[in-house]
């Protein structure tokens, strides 16, 4: 018989907010960082700068940049624009706009950001009120990963790690547990490939990109961890932001996808295992990795998801994606992490 | 929301059409749509993704049960008559399927 069955909503209130906060890591950028162009290293590129990302890494040998971000002084221009969509979260407003040239994402609170057509440059027009922090969360967020995907990348909101060479994925709202869970694999001797923004190439094999390396925590999460092993820099805030990675600790290339996990935190019912994994239909997977993209379909219109929903068949027809039934217990944290080393080194197949 | 009187409704005679109100991807002979007027995802099993397939063309229901007569053997044709008006009732409802 024929079927039609209900995802659940796509509009998920929980998935890809930049959080707001009044730790300033670093002043407002002003005009003079004009004069600052740094090249650093994200997402498997290198971007260039005109403000400074104290959270990433300095590219190590000149190269042409992948991305070019830009500090405009002007207001910004009048194009002729076609709205695409646009998203709510909390107190934020994110609008998208096709332009003749490119792309144009407004936020309520960081200003206007312009994306070209090529996605090869971003430009922040600049606004003094914006607190710097997220500025950067927008640009290391939604405005790089709409330079992805023009470049025809899948941007997924997740973490993952590399064990031996293959990458295990996590995609979950926020509060879920995928940083925590990325963060205890890599001091388990994993490296870290991504956090928050995860960048898919939907080729043969599927690979995840390096992307920031750095991760955000909460307080008790980040004590109750042995970071001391994998990173040299503990910025203290809202949250406890870990960067300065040890080099053995993270992963600089490219990396096969092995497995996506999507969380489901369960209790911690007496005599349940800590960690157990439902292996989802094609069909089914394919909708779960469309419903955490990391631009939500709501803001980039009807053609751009099209073109994620694509991707993400593709990525779901070579790729096993997991249910991950995983109890929200600190205690069992390192039975959690022994038993996804198992299944991803193929000591487990269950 | 499905019904029987919106199943009764829609005839045999009738003219169908995929909205273009979506996207949709077939993945492992199934497919997976998305809805712009609810912003919700649907998945379509084969015997669904063959229908919907057809209607990427206006077609009458006729025609499609046909189609799928010829496709699939196992099965009686006033069952998949039923099956049909069944399936494009809910479709409609969702708007995802036009009638002309």
């Amino acid at each position: 018989m024929p079927h039609a069955s209900r995802a659940r909503s796509l509009i998920d209130p929980g998935r890809s907010q930049p959080v707001l906060t009044a730790t300033a890591l670093r002043a407002n950028p002003t005009p003079s960082d004009r004069e600052l162009l740094r090249d650093y290293a994200a997402f498997g590129g290198v971007l260039r700068s005109e403000i400074a990302f104290p959270e990433l890494e300095i590219a190590r040998r000149a190269t042409r940049p992948d991305w070019t971000l830009l500090v405009e002084l002007s207001r910004p221009s009048p194009h002729a624009l076609t709205p695409l969509g646009e998203r709510q979260v909390g107190a934020e407003h994110y609008r998208l706009w096709r332009a003749a040239d490119g792309l144009r994402l407004e936020h309520s609170h960081a200003g206007t950001f312009d994306v070209s057509a090529d996605g090869r440059y971003i430009r922040w027009y600049h606004q003094r009120e914006a607190l710097p922090e997220l500025v950067r969360t927008i640009v290391l967020g939604p405005a790089i990963a709409l330079a992805l995907e023009l470049a025809g990348f899948l941007c997924l909101h997740g973490s993952a790690v590399s064990l031996d060479g293959r990458a295990s994925a996590f995609l979950a709202p926020k509060y879920f547990g995928k940083s925590t869970l990325a963060t205890a694999l890599t001091a388990a001797g994993g490296r870290l490939l991504a956090d928050d923004l995860l960048v898919v190439n939907a080729g043969t094999p599927v690979t995840v990109r390096p992307g920031v390396a750095s991760v955000r925590l909460w307080a008790d999460t980040a004590a109750a961890l042995p970071l001391d092993a994998i990173s040299q820099t503990l910025i203290h805030g809202v949250k406890t932001t870990v960067t300065g990675f040890r080099d053995e600790a993270l992963a600089r290339t490219p990396t096969a996808l092995g497995d996506i996990y999507l969380l489901s935190p369960v209790r911690a019912d007496a005599g349940a295992p800590p960690v157990a994994r439902t292996r989802l239909g094609p069909m089914e997977a394919a909708i779960a990795l469309a419903r955490h993209t990391k631009l939500p379909d709501s803001l980039v219109g009807l053609r751009a998801a099209g073109s994620q929903l694509a991707t993400a068949a593709k990525v779901a027809a070579s790729v096993p994606v997991w249910r991950l039934h995983v109890v929200r217990d600190m205690s069992r944290l390192e039975a959690i992490v022994r038993q996804l080393i198992e299944w991803s080194l193929g000591n487990d197949q269950h | 929301m499905i019904s029987i009187n919106s199943v009764r409704s829609l005839s045999v005679g009738a003219v169908v059409h995929a909205s273009p109100q979506q996207v949709s991807c077939d993945i492992a002979n199934e497919a997976v749509l998305l809805s712009m007027s609810d912003g919700e995802y649907y998945g379509l099993n084969e015997v669904g993704a063959s229908i919907w397939q057809l209607i990427q063309q206006p077609r009458t229901v006729i025609e499609v049960r046909d189609a799928l007569l010829a496709e699939y053997e196992d099965i009686e044709p006033a069952e998949c008559e039923r099956a049909v008006l069944s399936f494009l009732a809910e479709m409609i409802a969702l708007n995802l399927v036009t009638v002309a």
